[in-house]
């Protein structure tokens, strides 16, 4: 063999080995937790005059929502010249976040996490910077509510930056007119709303089932109808057995409504995907959807007014003697423990968690504030109702949000399994109760 | 002059070795060392034996996804080396007019990343306006959301999987034919015999170094799949009548946090692809022994 080819292959090995060697180090530095002081501090005087220092920010608000928050971020950048602030929209943003942490070295500064339950988590694991500095800076006006699920003994792990609640049904505004029929009040109108729009050949209701997720506001909205907030809240701390009568009621009344024809034909309704439904809401295909607040941007975006050609009724009555309640959640920012621009990262979630930022996107629409200083006045007419609805009613978190984490796609799974079977609802139920108590055990 | 041979041999393999130890050699190593521990992913792993095994063993949604995982295998091999071997034969045929634009279309699904697939075959399936439901709706029949049906999802699965890899397969027959000696062909015809006869006693056992590589690689695809699934299902929870080893891992690792467990199920899934890749190294190694 020729002596230069040996040599190469040496040389080629040579190289392999130090750029792995050099790669190591480099990756321990990364990973090595830096003590914020004031001269690597990105924001300190001195840099802020002479470096630019990019927060990296993950989310999964795309669409409408997206560009609104990009827009509100510009006002950030103005006002701080020397920040400039990267949004990537990650689609399985869990995914991401989870492995960059488990890195040591994340490439995020700030993620918006939907998930209250998995933020204290990984702020009992220690990998997140506690956020306390921020809440004290906003002492009481900062929903109380939306605190309390991300708080670990003493320390905040997440500031809620946006709220967000599934109020009620969304209706068709012209679809009721046309047929003469009234917003349902109580379960038994609803039923016959139900029949008049089958006979007419309206789907009655839509879920979004083939999302999985937005059975679990239908369900939640229920129990809440048929055990009140308390039997929510102890269902939600498996204080109550998913077995428990009231629990396995609701799954009943689903079941009949479902059997009934409400929400079309199962063999259908299990694969609707959500965002389509807000289309055919507004087109009359369908007459009511159960949904969170964000539709009334989207139903908006499409052209359709509030008040004219949708509207918003609470979930109708089953139980009158026990009070109504709205499931509410939010949107939390977290930074890492050893993110890249912790200082700057800081600096802008206090701006985050203000009502400045808060209401700029108030006033895109489809955005509830978390932070009560933020005035009424800078609301759209339906979210206004939205908020008044929450300081009226109880407000309670979402069930499958606050779950242990892995627990969460076994109810979204398990209600999918009624949509698909509304027969089974009492297997459902001792299959959930089951799970329960492997998940809360462990 | 061996010894210098093996000296070379070694220095000339040197480069390739090392990225092999790094990028597949230590991972494996390191996947089978976490399947003894407990690990969270973030603090210290701690050793814990087999305890992760007999968990294992005690799991409903292990035995759950063991059973999806050889379902859709027994289903899924002999209909994806049928049809490769159907194809194949088809558009080795020179009186198949335009084969070369089929030859571009089979290999269509094998080109596509498999979440573009499962896109695609969302799209197909959608219960309002898929395409699919508009033909049965055309002639009478009811449209139904096939893949989120619990009794035809994993069908759905299984037709998807196909679609998708059926290319490499036709593209694996069809090389085994290109490479087929004319003269042995001429002489069956020669002897007499008929296109049946032909196939069976001639091209088939010529073509049993492709069926090899098929069925393995066939194999191992199936085993490891996922994406499709994860996409096909509408992503982040699997419901449990679709739950496969490979999505369990991902479960276990993103929504359990247990990094530990999910690796000795990552260690089984391995070994098990292993024991593939190893039966088609030997056939082959034989094969060459017996043509040398």
């Amino acid at each position: 063999m020729k002596r230069g080819v040996r040599k190469f292959a040496l040389l080629l090995s040579l190289f392999l080995l130090s750029a792995i060697v050099a790669g190591c180090i480099s990756q321990k530095e990364a990973t090595t937790p830096t003590s914020p002081s004031p001269t690597s501090s990105p924001t300190s005087p001195t840099q802020t005059q002479q470096k630019t220092v990019e927060v990296i920010v993950y989310g999964q608000w795309g669409g409408v929502e997206g560009q609104n928050f990009q827009n509100a971020l510009k006002q950030y950048e103005k006002e701080h010249p020397n920040v400039k602030i990267k949004y990537v929209i990650q689609s399985k943003l869990r995914d991401a976040v989870l492995t960059e942490l488990a890195t040591g070295s994340p490439g995020f500064d700030i993620a918006i996490l939907p998930w209250p339950a998995l933020i204290k988590e990984l702020g009992e694991k220690g990998q997140l910077e506690p956020l306390n500095s921020v809440v004290d800076a906003y002492k009481g006006e900062i929903m109380e509510n939306l605190l309390e699920p991300v708080k670990s003994g003493n320390t905040y792990y997440g500031v809620p930056i946006k709220a967000w609640a599934k109020p009620g049904i969304w209706y068709n505004v012209h679809v009721f007119k046309n047929n003469n029929l009234e917003p349902p009040k109580t379960l038994d109108e609803l039923k016959q709303v139900c029949d008049v729009l089958k006979s007419k050949g309206i789907q009655p209701m839509a879920s979004g089932a083939a999302d999985k997720w937005p059975l679990s506001d239908i369900f939640e909205a229920v129990l809440i109808r048929v055990g009140g907030p308390e039997l929510h809240q102890k269902l939600m701390k498996h204080e109550v057995k998913w077995t428990d009568p009231q629990v396995v009621e609701a799954f009943k009344i689903l079941s009949d409504l479902l059997k009934q024809g409400c929400y079309g034909d199962p063999k259908v309704a299990i694969g609707e995907k959500w965002e389509a439904q807000v289309a055919r809401l507004g087109k009359g295909e369908v007459a009511m959807y159960f949904m969170g607040n964000w539709i009334n941007l989207m139903l908006q975006k499409e052209g359709y007014k509030p008040g004219v050609d949708y509207d918003l009724i609470p979930f109708p009555e089953i139980n009158p003697n026990v009070d109504f309640a709205i499931v509410a959640g939010g949107d939390w920012i977290i930074i890492p423990k050893n993110a890249p621009h912790k200082e700057a990262a800081l600096e802008l979630a206090k701006w985050f968690a203000g009502p400045e930022y808060q209401k700029i996107m108030v006033e895109q629409k489809g955005y509830l504030a978390p932070n009560l200083k933020v005035p009424k006045s800078a609301y759209d007419p339906v979210d206004a109702k939205i908020i008044d609805m929450m300081a009226k009613y109880t407000v309670v978190p979402d069930l499958d949000d606050n779950v242990p984490s892995g627990f969460q796609p076994v109810i979204w799974n398990k209600l999918f399994e009624l949509w698909a079977n509304p027969d089974n609802y009492k297997q459902i139920a001792q299959e959930l109760e089951q799970a329960a108590q492997q998940y809360y055990k462990s | 002059m061996g010894r210098r041979v093996n000296k070379d041999f070694f220095i000339l393999m040197t480069p390739a070795f090392i990225l092999l130890f790094i990028f597949i050699i230590y991972p494996i190593l390191n996947t089978f060392y976490l399947g003894f521990t407990k690990w969270d992913g973030f603090t210290n792993p701690q050793f814990v034996g087999l305890e992760n095994y007999k968990t294992m063993m005690n799991d409903p949604l292990f035995w759950t996804s063991v059973k999806n995982n050889l379902f859709i295998f027994i289903i899924f091999l002999p209909l994806v080396t049928l049809l490769g071997l159907g194809f194949a034969l088809l558009l080795h045929n020179k009186a198949v007019v335009g084969r070369n634009v089929l030859r571009g279309l089979v290999m269509l699904g094998m080109v596509m990343p498999l979440t573009v697939v499962g896109i695609v075959w969302m799209l197909l399936l959608d219960p309002y306006s898929g395409i699919v439901n508009k033909i049965i709706e055309i002639f009478g029949g009811q449209p139904r959301a096939w893949i989120q049906d619990p009794s035809t999802a994993i069908y759905f699965i299984i037709i998807g999987s196909l679609w998708a890899w059926q290319g490499f397969t036709t593209t694996v027959f069809l090389a085994g034919l290109e490479g087929l000696d004319v003269e042995v062909l001429e002489a069956s015809v020669i002897d007499g015999a008929n296109p049946w006869q032909r196939f069976r006693y001639v091209i088939l056992p010529l073509l049993k170094p492709a069926l090899i590589v098929v069925v393995t690689m066939s194999s191992i695809y199936i085993l490891k799949v996922f994406d499709l699934i994860y996409v096909l299902s509408g992503g982040e929870s699997i419901p449990m009548y679709l739950s496969v080893l490979a999505y369990m891992i991902y479960y276990e690792i993103f929504y359990m946090l247990k990094w530990g467990y999910a690796a000795a199920i990552a260690t089984l899934l391995t070994v098990a692809v292993f024991l593939f890749s190893i039966g088609m190294l030997k056939r082959m190694i034989e094969e060459r022994g017996v043509e040398a």
